[in-house]
């Protein structure tokens, strides 16, 4: 996805890694690569190295759940224009500013403002997740209900414990971004009390995220590896490819719906967009499902 | 979301308040607030966006006919302080005139 004059990057981020963020894109310009869109991927264009400053703000008046830059952020974004900040991107609420004068104020100057935007958001997003722990906790009851119950079909306890582990897992994951969210909090608000700095994470941060979320992305992997292996028979084999390519459909579908609004696309190629990604989806699970029932 | 009235102003507050007793546009507002407080304070265009907001919320200033105050082809938007404002302005400077006076009593002593 990267030819020599632009690459685009993997940085996962949290709301409380902004001040990385904005350390790293001046890390990036001052070696002649300037960001340009960090929806997705974050990509870099190459261009002659200098120093420039960068702001990453969470807007007040944005959405959080799309990349929508509306009328009041128009407002906000012509102000920081003429103050000298020049808006390059945003992905949902999280916006990037640049400015080459060194001398203009940062965008946002009120310490409280700035804790309690990422304390509102990232208050938010923990909600959603919080708001999966139900649904995934009653779709394992189900399936320990259907391994119990002597349904004609009997699911495979093998299968049972694969898809009892991603959920726990993802559980655990989903508390452990909520304790490293509090401590964060907790931090914020005594720094403010006691008039000193903000906890801000430097650049090494992102480096762990990625570290973290390529760990994430293999051991769900692995697990699902081991379950579809561990499935001995033909019928649970295609069983488990059927729900895996459901799973697979979904959060592709997903993501286009998401992606989608934010690329001003015509309608035909939106439709001709989901119809590749639905066929390459399917021809993917039919030859995976070949390959691997011919191997059993 | 609950309407948050606000009870005091903190110092850009009172800087911007000030400054909005004449009509100005957001870049104004950040210049006229360094001009008063010789540079002390400084006020970002995020800040100012987000306490503009919150003024206009409760009231404490109004925006100026925007189609004429506005280059064509921009969103600026220009305010003034209200009547509201400017009874809310004189309260917070008799508080900290008082504040003032108070403590220069207190701090001649300590002389």
């Amino acid at each position: 996805m990267s030819n020599k004059n632009t690459i685009r990057k993997f940085i996962p981020f949290e709301y409380t890694d902004l001040a990385a963020l904005r350390e790293y894109f001046e890390d990036m310009s001052s070696q002649g690569w300037f960001v340009t869109n960090i929806r997705g991927l974050v990509e870099f264009k190459k261009s002659m190295p200098c120093r420039l400053r960068y702001n990453v703000v969470i807007l007040p008046t944005a959405s959080q759940m799309n990349n929508k830059i509306d009328a009041k952020s128009l407002e906000y974004i012509e102000m920081c224009r003429e103050a000298g900040w020049i808006f390059i991107t945003n992905t949902s609420n999280v916006y990037v500013f640049v400015a080459e004068n060194p001398n203009v104020p940062d965008i946002v100057t009120d310490r409280h403002e700035t804790v309690e935007a990422v304390r509102r958001s990232g208050q938010k997003r923990l909600l959603l997740l919080w708001a999966l722990i139900p649904v995934l906790a009653l779709n394992l009851l189900t399936m320990l209900s259907m391994y119990r119950t002597d349904f004609s079909y009997r699911f495979p306890l093998t299968m049972l414990i694969g898809y009892g582990l991603i959920i726990i897992f993802f559980i655990a994951l989903i508390f452990a971004k909520t304790l490293s969210f509090m401590s964060w909090s907790r931090q914020a608000k005594s720094a403010l009390k006691s008039g000193k700095p903000i906890p801000e994470y430097d650049v090494s941060i992102l480096k762990r995220r990625r570290l973290t979320s390529f760990l994430i992305v293999g051991l769900v992997a692995l697990i699902i590896a081991a379950w579809i292996i561990s499935c001995i028979n033909q019928r649970q084999f295609m069983i488990a490819g059927i729900i895996g390519f459901w799973i697979v459909m979904v959060i592709a579908i997903m993501g286009l719906i998401f992606w989608m609004p934010s690329q001003k696309m015509k309608v035909w190629e939106i439709i001709l967009i989901t119809a590749g990604v639905m066929i390459g989806v399917m021809i993917l699970f039919i030859v995976f499902l070949v390959l691997f029932s011919s191997l059993l | 979301m609950p309407r948050e009235a606000l009870q005091t102003l903190t110092e850009p507050m009172y800087y911007v308040l000030l400054s909005l007793t004449n009509p100005m546009c957001g870049i104004e507002i950040m210049d006229s607030v360094r001009a008063i407080s010789a540079g002390r304070v400084v006020v970002g265009p995020g800040t100012l966006y987000t306490m503009l907001a919150k003024f206009e919320e409760n009231g404490l200033i109004c925006p100026v006919n925007i189609a004429a105050a506005a280059p064509r082809g921009t969103r600026r938007k220009t305010y003034v302080i209200s009547q509201k404002g400017v009874l809310f302005l004189r309260q917070e400077y008799d508080r900290l005139s008082r504040q003032v006076t108070d403590g220069k009593r207190i701090m001649e002593k300590l002389k």
